[in-house]
């Protein structure tokens, strides 16, 4: 949701570093990030400060890490995966990859890469070659499962 | 334009506290540091103070350090300096800028560590930004080093910002910090 930005975040983890002079902080064991409406759950996140002072970029890494948002103004949820999930604050990019997917409501993209833009919520899917292309029957292919929209007339035409 | 909103995923809290924690004792407790070796009863005192306060001043005639406390004593054939209800205010520039409140102290002049067994606050001011504290029940600073550790749950805070983790290193060298256990980082964006 678009309000999820101005909302506490919170981070828990087993352990954390930070080192200050590279400006790298990484969270490890059992990761649970969340602000606002947003869930990501990883087994490692790393996060680089932006030098020039804009939003911090994390990178989760899990097997599969996954991230979660609502929709905004929806009762609707986008369910996002990956092995490897970068996620950039400042541009409002979530890039997912290796055995990417994203459900949003009933439709599903899977991919080698996908970008979703959590401000406009939309989404490119790329099949590319990443990890587990070689042994992935479907590598280098997006599929795309988009369910047809229920526009409530199916129930009226039951009914007679 | 919208003010753009940084997203800081780790609030530099423990850092701004400890950053610098310029390992004050030395100067302090060198005149107290009485000479020691003698045979005498190891478990009376060479001196108590009761009561005590303690200023170093800059060069330029401003106050650097001024260290308080209830108690402060040591024991033959022993360096460490025993402080009781020790509290350290820090300045620059004869502005306060950081504080440490303990419920006891040691300080062993001959390694430079000082140890506060017991719970132990700090508290670091800074122009604009909300007071950042640290509190936990055990710390070790070693001025040598220039590190400060803890194996108990400590507390940071900063505005709104609050770090619990149980156990942490930090390293003032290398600017590190290692949080060890128990990791719960809750930090409120900031409007830019």
């Amino acid at each position: 949701e678009q309000g999820d930005r101005d909302k506490p975040i919170q981070i828990e983890a087993d352990r954390a570093s930070l080192d200050q002079l590279k400006g790298v902080t990484v969270y490890e064991g059992n990761v649970v990030v969340t602000q606002g409406t947003i869930l990501l759950r990883a087994a490692q996140v790393t996060v680089t400060q932006d030098k020039n002072g804009g939003g911090d970029v994390a990178v989760a890494r899990g097997n599969p890490a996954t991230f979660r948002q609502k929709i905004d103004g929806k009762d609707e949820w986008m369910d996002a995966q990956g092995l490897r999930i970068e996620y950039d604050s400042g541009k409002n990019l979530v890039k997912l990859f290796d055995n990417a997917r994203v459900k949003r409501g009933q439709d599903i993209v899977i991919g080698s890469t996908l970008v979703y833009n959590t401000k406009d919520e939309t989404f490119a899917a790329n099949g590319g070659t990443g990890q587990g292309a070689a042994t992935n029957k479907n590598a280098g292919r997006v599929t795309v499962i988009l369910q047809p929209k229920n526009d409530g007339k199916d129930n009226k035409d039951k009914k007679q | 334009m919208t003010p753009r909103r940084h997203v800081k995923l780790f609030p530099l809290v423990l850092l701004a506290l400890l950053g610098g924690l310029s390992f004050w004792l030395q100067s302090l407790t060198d005149w107290l540091s009485a000479s020691v070796g003698h045979d005498k009863d190891a478990a009376t005192p060479d001196y108590v103070l009761e009561g005590f306060s303690a200023t170093v001043f800059e060069r330029s005639g401003g106050i650097k350090q001024h260290l308080t406390g209830e108690r402060a004593w040591q024991l033959p054939n022993d360096p460490t300096i025993h402080l009781l209800a020790p509290h350290l205010r820090q300045y620059q520039r004869g502005v306060l800028h950081l504080e440490i409140i303990g419920t006891d102290g040691l300080y062993n002049p001959k390694t430079r560590i000082s140890v506060f067994p017991r719970e132990v606050t700090l508290l670091r001011y800074a122009p604009g930004l909300p007071t950042a504290k640290l509190v936990t029940s055990r710390l070790t600073v070693d001025t040598e080093k220039r590190t400060a550790q803890t194996p108990a749950p400590a507390v940071l805070e900063r505005g709104a910002s609050v770090v619990h983790t149980t156990g942490f290193t930090y390293n003032d060298a290398t600017q590190q910090v290692q949080l060890l256990s128990k990791v719960k980082v809750t930090h409120v964006p900031t409007r830019h």
